[in-house]
């Protein structure tokens, strides 16, 4: 339904790392995470995270390549796209999923199931046997997450923005069963 | 059992049907049943419905031929903490709301009661394509 221009592997004569450095997008999709939380940091008034680190496309995982592009598209749909009166999926919103994503990029995973929110948001959902985990970026920017766990009983919060660390174990906590 | 506190209208029975339009998104590609999706609203909180008693399933997809149709009974989303409520408009008199209960803010369970509505919900109208 949705087509695009999304990202595609380098060819095999393109340089395949690029390095990421602070506060640069990198073919408008990877940031430094002192980018990512800058923001956040100065509200807050903690100290930014340092995190860089070389990033290659010839080596990202498909899961990754393939959710970047679905959240690319979803970042294109038009008001009402829900015949409920939505609003399009914010900036802020999709901005903080490639973020996440990028975040998560070193990280064992499958392709997420990623879909708009209904008022702005996305959200992206992995499965693994009787696990569950949702990640929904809210339209303000704000991550929230979903534990289903083995026995159907739920939890669910908000990620700090300073904690990188925690957002990658929500993911290795989906496939350490 | 539905909290004291949440708006709801007891007119509205249990076993009554409530429709709501789904989008290919809503639709977990692993088992093709539906996700948290169809029933998060980030915006209002409060998901519209539409009556199945006071309408059709071809007047409720009119004008939005690329989307499907799945079904709840009120019971269901009363279980998890939101009322039913009806909010006629005049061209859709079968239009209602699912309003959550303040409750569920609190108690961080906003997206566990989404999840579970969808879970409980049935495909009444594939999503085509």
């Amino acid at each position: 339904m949705f087509r695009l221009r999304g990202l595609r592997r380098p060819s095999p004569n393109a340089p395949g790392e690029v390095k990421v450095k602070p506060g640069k997008a990198v073919h408008g999709i990877m940031r430094s995470a002192t980018d990512l939380f800058e923001p956040w940091s100065s509200a807050f008034d903690l100290p930014p995270v340092q995190w860089g680190e070389v990033i290659s496309y010839t080596a990202a995982p498909d899961w990754f390549l393939s959710s970047v592009n679905t959240v690319m598209a979803l970042s294109k749909l038009p008001p009402g796209w829900d015949s409920y009166g939505s609003e399009p999926v914010s900036g802020e919103a999709s901005t903080q999923a490639l973020r996440v994503l990028s975040l998560l990029s070193g990280q064992r995973s499958t392709t997420p199931h990623i879909g708009p929110v209904a008022g702005g948001g996305l959200q992206m959902e992995w499965t693994n046997d009787h696990r569950a985990l949702e990640l929904e970026v809210r339209p303000d920017g704000s991550v929230e997450f979903l534990r289903v766990y083995d026995d159907d009983r739920m939890e669910e919060g908000q990620i700090a923005p300073d904690r990188v660390d925690y957002l990658r174990q929500q993911v290795s906590w989906l496939y350490s069963a | 059992m539905i909290s004291a506190e949440i708006e709801d209208d007891p007119t509205i029975a249990d076993d009554e049907f409530l429709l709501r339009r789904l989008w290919r998104g809503c639709i977990d590609p692993n088992d093709g049943t539906l996700t948290a999706l169809a029933f998060l609203d980030g915006r209002s909180g409060s998901p519209s419905v539409n009556r199945a008693a006071l309408t059709t399933r071809e007047k409720v997809l009119s004008g939005w031929p690329w989307m499907g149709l799945a079904e709840v009974q009120a019971r269901v989303p009363r279980a998890n903490e939101h009322g039913v409520i009806a909010a006629p408009e005049p061209d859709d008199p079968s239009h209602a709301l699912l309003i959550p209960s303040e409750a569920l803010a609190v108690l961080k369970k906003r997206k566990e009661a989404a999840r579970r509505i969808a879970k409980a919900a049935r495909i009444v109208v594939p999503v085509p394509g």
